[in-house]
């Protein structure tokens, strides 16, 4: 009578409803177990199994000697953050590099001459203690799109020149909605001062290259202490030396100061820097502040940063156009250097009157 | 007594043993639940049901390389659909309410629609040749796509017919035109023949150069292709592109005509209110050199050839400069005025009649 009571009451506990499990990365979405005595019985998804999920996941797994490389076409998802001193390379064409809002403490390089890369939606810390881009396009490549990414480069340490948020070369590129700090220099004690870094560059190769609604720093440069020599430069918001080059409504937030030298101070860094090198070059819609102040020295202060230093000067088509930009808090007297001639945009009062006259609605304005 | 209860005993471990102690696995049931479960436990019933098929995600048809069949994948239901990987292969269309999603992936080929559908969305991915919406499709959208050929070619690479088209932050480039006898000509990056109610929106776009005339005596130079060639459309608005550059023409040879260079937007006679507003167009190609026959033409930023009133096109707030063509806004075909305003470079605060807000700027 006891024995039967008994396996009665096993019986009855015996759990009747199904106990759902935890969901298994990678394998499985659910699975359900049914466990009767010794055996188990179970139901296990396989929606994962589907292509629609055939993303290759990028981890710390994936790093060989403080490097990822991606030489083959397809879609890659950054899984977690990754430490890359030796950066992630893309090196084959059609590449898209989701970086699924995590950080790579390192920099992204898209070399090799290939073509149709996508680089978006993370965060790239260049902060190391060598001098590191950000994010590069080297010359040959081409169709490249950088979106929705924060990249900064922290300030270096010890004789190391401040690095380029981004080194764009080749042709078609496209940056859009990014945050680019680039970083401050090092002090030397002997030779020039070293230069911070640019928030972009855009060097001699680069053409047909948009930049839209990203907000831009630039990084101060070098003290030195070496007698009569220069102190190194503050890095221009946007260097540009390249050809049919469109920077639009682009957020030119501060750019680094000259260093400091024992003979002469470096120059500030200017909102955007256009030099002789560059070609139909077109900046509009900008808002510029915040430019650096040349640094100090017995010999000579540097020159203060501009909003715009265009020194491209030549033929219509090939001279800049820099139009309807806002330029406040510039630490140089002159505002807009355009086509190497001084002074051209509009002074407005603040806060702004309304009998101040703007005739024309294209005139690069500033307040201060 | 004892017998008594071991018979209840007895009686109620044969009722409750039969109980199955495994769930049982229902069918799918489609558009309601994934998967159910029902446990029977004496007259009433316990029962899970998924409801995993209220998400999107899990309505979308993968498609791969083993949907090919002939050089294409075909879409012949409704539905949504998401690329699982690159793919070389033609897509056709060939249903109504179809969302293609590119997924971020590339197509190696050509995307068109050939039947009457209506309700097409493509979106976020690269084309790696052209996109073709043929006549009587109506609400087409695409949204995030990049399309273009390599060199050399002479398709538009999105060639639009139908009505209720919306094309939406693309980045379209057109391939220079081969040289041959007789250069061939570019495609133009966005080519519209015969459409209603379109919207070209936050584009980005860049069209080849044509092709040269390699003869061996006299030859053509074929011409560039325009940014966008607007052919008998009804209701377009383009709004917020860049036109980045133009390709210049073909150069000719002997007694050939050289060809001529591509304009920003080319709008033709037989439209019906078109309009441009807020665009940037650059870098307009030069007409091409070398053979004495023709007069190829510079590409201008606007060439506008509506004269039919109640039908003109609306041109507004647009900025142009680096334009090959001395004449950079040509509207309603007035091909002896410029219709546009310089403005001096570096622009300064003399300029304007009347401070109009509503011109069309100039700087070269």
């Amino acid at each position: 009578m006891k024995k039967i009571i008994v396996f009665i009451v096993l019986v009855s506990f015996s759990p009747i409803c199904a106990v759902v499990g935890s969901i298994v990365s990678g394998q499985s979405l659910w699975w359900i177990t049914q466990r009767i005595g010794q055996t188990a019985d179970i139901i296990e998804s396989k929606i994962d199994a589907l292509p629609i999920c055939a993303q290759t996941s990028l981890s710390s797994d994936d790093i060989s000697v403080n490097n990822i490389e991606i030489t083959s076409p397809g879609i890659y998802c950054l899984s977690e953050d990754v430490l890359v001193s030796s950066g992630i390379t893309i090196r084959a064409s059609c590449v898209f590099l989701d970086l699924n809002n995590r950080r790579v403490d390192g920099f992204i390089s898209v070399e090799n001459n290939v073509s149709d890369v996508t680089v978006t939606r993370g965060f790239v810390f260049a902060n190391f203690a060598a001098s590191t881009l950000g994010m590069r396009v080297t010359s040959g490549s081409s169709n490249v799109l950088f979106s929705d990414i924060t990249v900064k480069d922290t300030a270096v340490t010890g004789g190391v020149a401040g690095a380029d948020g981004m080194l764009l070369s080749g042709s078609k590129i496209q940056v859009f909605n990014c945050t680019v700090q680039g970083g401050d220099a090092g002090s030397t004690s002997s030779g020039a001062g070293l230069a911070g870094g640019h928030g972009i560059e855009i060097d001699t190769n680069a053409s047909k290259v948009v930049v839209r609604d990203c907000v831009i720093s630039s990084g101060a440069g070098g003290n030195t202490s070496e007698l009569e020599i220069q102190a190194g430069a503050g890095g221009d918001g946007v260097h540009i030396e390249g050809t049919d080059i469109e920077i639009d409504r682009c957020l030119i937030y501060g750019t680094g100061a000259g260093g400091n030298g024992s003979g002469n101070g470096g120059d500030g860094g200017n909102g955007v820097g256009i030099t002789t090198n560059a070609v139909s070059v077109a900046v509009h819609d900008c808002i510029i502040r915040n430019t650096g102040a040349g640094g100090t020295g017995p010999d000579s202060d540097g020159t203060d940063g501009k909003a715009v230093e265009d020194l491209k000067t030549g033929a219509a088509s090939v001279v800049s156009v820099v139009y309807r930009n806002v330029a406040h808090n510039i630490a140089n007297a002159v505002k807009y250097n355009l086509q190497a001639s001084g002074e051209a945009g509009v002074f407005m009062a603040y806060p702004p009157p309304n009998s101040t006259f703007i005739g024309n609605q294209f005139v690069n304005l500033f307040y201060s | 007594m004892i017998l008594e209860n071991m018979k209840k005993l007895l009686l109620c471990m044969v009722l409750t043993l039969p109980l199955p102690l495994s769930a049982i696995v229902g069918s799918v049931v489609s558009g309601q639940s994934l998967w159910w479960m029902v446990k029977r436990i004496g007259q009433t019933s316990d029962i899970i049901e998924s409801k995993l098929d209220a998400l999107k995600a899990c309505e979308e048809t993968v498609l791969t390389s083993a949907d090919i069949s002939g050089g294409i994948i075909a879409i012949s239901t409704p539905g949504t659909y998401r690329l699982g990987e690159d793919v070389t292969a033609g897509i056709s269309i060939q249903a109504p309410c179809v969302l293609l999603d590119l997924n971020n992936r590339i197509v190696t080929g050509t995307i068109l629609m050939g039947l009457p559908v209506d309700n097409i969305t493509i979106t976020d991915g690269v084309v790696l040749g052209d996109v073709r919406v043929t006549d009587f499709v109506s609400r087409f959208t695409i949204q995030g796509v990049t399309i273009g050929f390599s060199d050399p070619g002479s398709t538009s690479p999105l060639f639009l017919t139908g009505s209720n088209l919306q094309i939406i932050n693309c980045t379209i480039k057109s391939a220079d035109g081969a040289a041959n006898p007789n250069g061939d000509d570019s495609g133009h990056g966005i080519e519209l023949v015969g459409t209603f109610t379109t919207v070209i929106r936050d584009c980005i776009i860049y069209s080849g150069a044509g092709g040269n005339g390699t003869g061996p005596t006299n030859a053509d130079g074929g011409d560039a292709g325009n940014g966008i060639h607007v052919n008998d459309a009804t209701d377009l608005e383009i709004d917020g592109c860049t036109i980045m550059t133009t390709g210049a023409g073909g150069d000719g040879l002997g007694t050939g005509t050289p060809g001529d260079g591509g304009n920003g937007i080319r709008v033709l006679s037989n439209c019906t209110d078109v309009a441009v507003h807020d665009c940037i167009i650059r870098n307009t190609g030069a007409a091409g050199t070398g053979g004495s026959g023709g007069s190829p033409v510079a590409g201008k930023a606007i060439f506008d050839s509506v004269t039919t009133s109640g039908s003109l096109s609306v041109f507004l707030r647009n900025f142009a400069h680096n334009i090959a063509n001395t004449l950079k806004y040509n509207f309603q075909g007035d091909v002896g005025a410029e219709k546009g305003t310089l403005v001096a470079n570096p622009p300064d605060n003399t300029f304007l009649l009347d401070r109009n807000q509503f011109v069309n700027a100039y700087m070269s």
